[in-house]
């Protein structure tokens, strides 16, 4: 090749890339412009405050000025309760929604709509529905986590096979949330990665054990193994474990595999500022939005971006993981809720 | 006598419609006002029971559930056996320190009233936890017991009926105590002396004297809080999920916590809830009809005395400590000592070694809490401000059977049985579909609230009114006082005691009320429970209990200053 | 009496449905300034009566009007309400307001009546008042730190602080001791003569009754049983329960033997018991059942051979006595009556002395039907 074919193919090139980045820019500049008309986003999350939410509008403020970001935070449920509300009478206000399992039912109620986001190109196909729906904006990784000043390194259990030692019998603690990120996800994942017939068999064997049912979410769940009420506990998030550990808390958090993953999801709503909220969007699964994120000791769902503790995400945490999609829970939850009514209530 | 013939064609007398109309007016108006305020949301609650779980059609599967559950009558029993005992700690516990506090030369008395307006005031969150912690098996009982007697025993499984009763009972103790010291400090001394000169024992004039004085107020009392303690979720399930034991309102919490909540069945519990309560409150009904015959303040000989105990006055304080010990002192320790350490441990020296300041750091760098602090003042006052003077003057109707008023107290129990979430649901939609701009603000939040407070307020409104004597309004009223002037200058002096605790207690719930404020709560309408309550399920139990450490000291002060302010107008009017 | 009537009460009836209590049928005229008593057992209607006087009940049927006001009137449907009637009432637990001070408790009509006065008239009125009641200087009290009989003065004081055009009374000297009774019973006279209000008063002790009124209503089951003054109530009662309530305990059945015109003595057969002779108060058929009433009073008792000539000499047994200062009180067994007689304590019978006791066949008065006693 020519040194002029060899420029020729530079200038193409960069040229190409000059279009694509051009026209990103320009479809964004129509978006911020509309949504600068708008004036402001509504956005629900379950994101703490203080924590995430809050930094993370203050950044997208800044980066769009114009746009003023209303936060109305609670639990993933009673922010569900309030949509489904509003869905009903006909008034969304939101117009984007972060929280966990609250895909479906807020699709059934009508209350989604489909965007899919620029950025979402950067991630996998399991982070992110075809139809644009969801994208998710966060993930959570459910683990058993032990007391180190109860439970030393030999002891520890190394699988899920050895939940059922006798020695554990009575001591396992968890939360009792029937949702993907509490007891039923448990479930769900043993009967995913085992197989039906399998998972079953282990899920009978480990009700012999005696799990005790701790009518609160995994953060309080995990607090008693730290205060020493329990010395074990199973489906609580790996962030937490290291967020008090780092505080000198004695806890530790296992890589029992399949580790259960499951999304905090991103959704464009129904509501009265559509474009802000898809500029909205955009800007939470960008890089920067995503190390928002993880500086708030979430772990980001950006491919690119880790995690503030590296380890917690699989790539670097070296883990394997079940995923358990937005899909899965709409066909599967009800099954996994009937296995814990059977077997551990 | 020649009048015979005239008087022998006298009709009866029939009211003029005008006047029979003027005369309901008052009540009838009264009457659809409450009705206003709490049939809405009951007729949310009877569609929502009706409905399948994702809302697209109706069913009877919610009530039909409540009713195919193999171990109702087990769940049943252990509800009824919970929700009696835990009512009669409470009223034990809470009535015995009022007596002592009101009626006995005991000493320490505002200890107890220190008690139990900061036990109101601590967030509930944190006063279980608190609890559990205490009696937890790595709590400081059990780790001394470990320590001291059996290294791998526990003395106190808190995870049992035992502890629920416990807890629950303590709960409620404030409440008991504070109806039953207005009404105590009412009651009329020439009666105990009567019987103490008959030769009754202290004793015994406590019991055949003192209390039969208080029964329509007690029995009130008892039914209310039976009540809450049998549709009560959190404490049954806090305590009894983990030890397995089944209550009626376990499950219901479970499908509570599903997602999407499965809110039929909560509602349908509610309905039945509510028809059993209907019929409680028939019979109730009864004995507060018989209120004049307890009337203790009859505008004659009125000398509230107070018994001298002798020595017994120290038997008296060492159970007023012992009160303040459980409801008071055990808690805040293990709320202090929470906020203080780094993370979540068991109470020990290397824990106690290692405290820290930075919860309350935390704290006090957001500006924003003030905010917080400011909405949930102003929505609790407005509220307990609305439920007390709607319900002072409906309980005065319905005590006085004012014509129309025969409603009013049923009206006003309804929202005794509606779960929060429940009712924060239903208030989603209707300020939704209200015509101003209400939804996301305070209003909707202090609406709701005085939904919810207004079986809080009858309560103590109407022990209010049955004590005081027909005479002393009629007096009024042939002074030429109109019934307006009768209930300004007469009637809400004399039952000030009363409304002061009542709305004191709607005042601090208020002030923690959850389930409510977080549905409601717009972006600039959250309150403080709400915040903390973000914090407590992200894992800062530290900054949380710090939190409601400050919250705790700012609401003693605040509440402390306006006992005593009221109380000292109060006594000077009475000359106590 | 001639005198225009000022307080009227017309067929005035209040039945409480499904009970026994309440008024049947009330009647009086009271001219202007009159002390007028309702008197009678519990239950009698008296209260009843009075709290529809002063506007607390509403009446079945019936007329009450003060001067030339209907208060209330079934046939017009007049009802003026009572805050609108200016009475002053004291109700039997006196209902003095423990919130506020003597002197708020006696301004309390002044401030909240329809005519409005200036603090000055107030502090002026009430001075007055609480002169009139002897509780001068007694102002800042709290009214919770009276006495009894303090409280009292204070709920009359309360009652004629506005001049009111009738004065009503519940029974307002039951709940004081018997010596300040005395005193108030005298005090609450003159005071209501110095004031001249017309007052109703209502009680179940016929001393208050006789001392103190110039007309009184004997009160039974609903219904007045006799209208009169004092003394033609005490001498002349219509019918055995009357003769009894009012002071009578001597009150026996009987037969009349004979027709008899009003007024004429005729001879009665008593139940289980002698024949005497009395005065029929109204014409008697023969064969009809009649009550005997002797006053204890009237009754003498002297051994059995000094009866003489009495028209009636019962002999019997003395089986008790008691002993009262300048009289003394005796329960005499004939047959199986008990007579009661109340002589000069000079002479004295001991108990088991067998003895005559003697009265007039004037003193002796034969009532028709009832002897049931009043209660």
């Amino acid at each position: 090749m020519t040194s002029l074919g060899k420029g020729l193919l530079t200038i193409v090139v960069s040229a190409a890339i000059g279009m694509t980045s051009f026209m990103a820019c320009a479809a964004d500049q129509v978006l911020i412009d509309a949504a600068k008309k708008e004036g402001k986003v509504v956005w629900y999350t379950s994101f703490v405050e203080n924590q995430l939410a809050r930094p993370l509008a203050a950044a997208f403020e800044k980066q769009y000025p114009g746009v003023k970001v209303e936060i109305v935070s609670g639990t993933a449920t009673d922010l569900l309760l309030k949509l489904l509300g509003e869905a009903r009478a006909g008034q969304l206000r939101g117009d984007v929604h972060h929280g966990g399992s609250a895909v479906w039912p807020l699709i059934k109620a009508n209350a989604v709509e489909n965007y899919i986001p620029e950025e979402s190109k950067n991630y996998p196909p399991e982070l992110k529905d075809p139809q644009g729906r969801w994208t998710a904006d966060a993930l959570y990784f459910l683990v058993a986590a032990v007391n180190t000043d109860m439970v030393n390194a030999a002891t520890e259990p190394k699988s899920y096979a050895d939940l059922l030692d006798p020695k554990w019998k009575g001591k396992i603690a968890w939360t009792t949330q029937l949702t993907q990120g509490g007891a039923a996800g448990f479930i769900g994942t043993m009967l995913q990665s085992m197989g039906q017939e399998r998972g079953m068999d282990y899920l009978r064997k480990l009700s012999a054990q005696k799990l005790v049912n701790v009518p609160s979410n995994q953060r309080v769940v995990l607090d008693q193994v730290i205060s020493g009420e329990y010395p074990m506990a199973v489906a609580t998030f790996n962030n937490h474990s290291d967020i008090s550990a780092a505080k000198g808390a004695p806890v530790k958090w296992l890589k029992l595999e399949p580790v259960t993953a499951t999304l905090d999801t991103l959704m464009l709503l129904k509501g009265p500022n559509r474009n802000a909220g898809k500029l909205f969007i955009e800007y939470s699964l960008s890089e920067s939005g995503q190390k928002a994120v993880a500086e708030a000791g979430y772990l980001p769902s950006h491919p690119k971006v880790p995690a503030k503790v590296a380890g917690e995400k699989p790539d670097a945490g070296n883990f394997k993981v079940q995923v358990l999609s937005p899909e899965l829970v709409e066909t599967d939850l009800q099954k996994w809720v009937d296995v814990y009514n059977e077997l551990f209530k | 006598m020649s009048m015979l013939g005239v008087v022998a064609s006298l009709p009866a007398y029939e009211r003029p419609l005008r006047e029979r109309l003027k005369d309901r007016i008052p009540a009838v108006l009264l009457t659809l006002l409450i009705a206003l305020i709490v049939i809405p949301p009951l007729l949310v609650l009877i569609r929502t029971s009706l409905r399948d779980v994702d809302d697209t059609y109706y069913t009877v599967a919610n009530y039909a559930g409540l009713f195919a559950d193999p171990r109702l009558y087990a769940s049943a029993w252990n509800s009824v056996v919970f929700a009696a005992l835990a009512t009669l700690l409470s009223l034990v516990n809470g009535g015995l320190v009022a007596w002592l506090v009101e009626r006995t030369n005991v000493p320490l008395k505002p200890l107890a009233y220190l008690s139990a307006i900061i036990s109101l005031g601590t967030p509930y969150l944190i006063y279980v936890s608190a609890w559990l912690y205490i009696l937890g098996r790595a709590g400081p009982v059990n780790s001394l017991y470990r320590t001291l007697v059996d290294p791998l025993g526990t003395l106190f499984n808190v995870y049992s009926i035992t502890g629920m009763v416990l807890i629950e009972g303590f709960l409620w103790s404030p409440l008991v105590f504070l109806l039953m010291s207005a009404t105590f400090r009412r009651s009329n001394a020439d009666m105990e002396e009567a019987a103490r000169i008959a030769g009754a024992s202290v004793t015994s004039t406590v019991l055949r004297i003192s209390l039969r004085l208080a029964m329509p107020a007690v029995v009130g009392l008892g039914l209310f809080v039976f009540i809450r303690n049998l549709e009560a979720f959190d404490v049954p399930v806090l305590i009894g999920t983990p030890s397995k034991i089944s209550l009626l309102t376990t499950d219901i919490y479970q499908s509570m916590t599903r997602v999407p909540p499965q809110m039929g069945h909560a509602s349908a519990f509610s309905i039945v809830l509510m028809l059993v309560v209907a019929v409680l409150l028939h019979f109730y009904g009864r004995i507060a009809r018989q209120a004049e015959r307890f009337a203790s303040i009859t505008g004659k000989g009125y000398r509230p005395r107070a018994f001298d105990l002798g020595k017994g006055r120290w038997v008296g304080a060492a159970l007023i400590i012992f009160n303040a010990l459980l409801v008071l002192v055990f808690p805040i320790l293990a709320i202090l000592y929470n906020s203080l350490t780094p993370f979540a441990r068991p109470l020990n020296w290397t824990g106690l070694s290692n405290l820290t300041l930075e919860h309350y750091r935390n704290v006090f760098q957001h500006a924003y809490y003030l905010d917080l602090a400011f909405n949930t003042v102003l929505v609790a006052a407005t509220s307990a401000t609305i439920a007390i003077g709607l319900t002072a003057i409906g309980a005065w109707m319905s005590v006085r059977q004012w014509r129309g008023s025969g409603m009013i107290e049923q009206l006003t129990s309804i929202p005794l049985v509606f779960p929060g979430i429940v009712l924060g649901v239903a208030m989603i939609e209707m300020s939704l579909r209200f015509p101003l701009p209400v939804y996301g603000t305070l209003w909707v939040i202090s609406f709701a609230f005085v939904v919810r407070y207004l079986p809080y307020g009858m309560r103590y409104s109407h022990a209010g009114v049955i004590q005081i004597h027909r005479d002393l309004e009629d007096a009024a009223g042939i002074s030429g006082a109109t019934r307006l002037t009768v209930l300004r200058r007469v009637l809400t002096p004399l039952i000030s005691p009363s409304l002061i605790a009542g709305w004191l207690f709607i005042f601090l719930i208020g002030a923690k009320e959850l389930s409510i404020a977080v549905l409601l709560a717009g972006q600039n309408s959250k309150t403080i429970s709400v915040a903390m309550f973000d914090q407590f399920i992200n894992g800062a139990g530290g900054e949380v209990s710090a939190m409601g450490a400050v919250w705790t000291a700012l609401m003693t002060i605040f509440t402390s200053a306006l006992y005593v302010a009221m109380r000292k107008r109060s006594d000077f009017a009475t000359g106590t | 009496m001639e005198t225009p009537s000022y307080l009227s009460v017309q067929g005035l009836s209040k039945i409480y449905f499904g009970t026994t209590g309440g008024v049947q049928a009330a009647n009086f005229e009271l001219p202007e300034g009159s002390f007028f008593t309702l008197l009678g057992p519990s239950g009698c209607g008296k209260t009843t009566t009075l709290r529809c006087i002063a506007g607390l009940e509403t009446p079945t049927r019936g007329i009450i009007r003060l001067g030339d006001r209907d208060f209330f009137n079934s046939a017009t449907g007049a009802n003026i309400p009572l805050n609108l009637r200016n009475i002053g009432m004291v109700f039997q637990s006196y209902a003095i307001w423990p919130h506020l001070t003597v002197f708020e408790n006696v301004a309390f009509p002044l401030r909240v009546g329809r005519e409005k006065y200036s603090s000055a008239d107030i502090a002026r009125m009430v001075g007055l008042a609480l002169d009139s009641v002897d509780l001068a200087g007694l102002g800042k009290r709290s009214a919770t730190q009276l006495s009894g009989g303090q409280q009292q003065r204070v709920a009359l004081a309360r009652a004629i602080v506005r001049k009111p055009s009738l004065l009503l009374l519940d029974e307002p000297l039951s709940n004081l001791d018997a010596l300040l009774r005395d005193d108030m019973r005298a005090e609450l006279k003159s005071l209501q003569g110095r004031l001249g209000v017309t007052t109703v008063y209502v009680t179940h002790d016929q001393a208050e009754a006789l001392e103190m009124s110039d007309m009184i209503a004997v009160m039974r089951g609903g219904n007045i049983v006799q209208l009169g003054a004092p003394r033609d109530i005490y001498h002349d009662p219509v019918d055995g329960f009357v003769a009894s309530f009012m002071g009578s305990s001597n009150i026996f059945p009987g037969t009349a033997e004979a027709a008899a015109r009003a007024g004429a003595i005729c001879a009665v057969q008593l139940v289980n018991g002698p024949r005497v002779l009395a005065r029929a108060r109204v014409d008697m058929a023969a064969g009809q059942s009649v009550v005997i009433s002797v006053r204890p009073e009237d009754v003498t008792l002297v051994e059995r051979h000094q009866t003489q000539d009495s028209q009636n000499a019962l002999n019997g047994i003395v089986r008790s006595s008691g002993f009262l200062g300048p009289i003394c009180n005796y329960h005499v067994e004939v047959g199986q009556l008990s007579i009661q007689a109340r002589i000069n304590s000079r002479t004295s019978f001991d108990k088991g002395a067998e003895i005559a006791a003697i009265f007039a066949a004037d003193k002796a008065l034969a009532l028709p039907g009832d002897a049931s006693p009043a209660s």
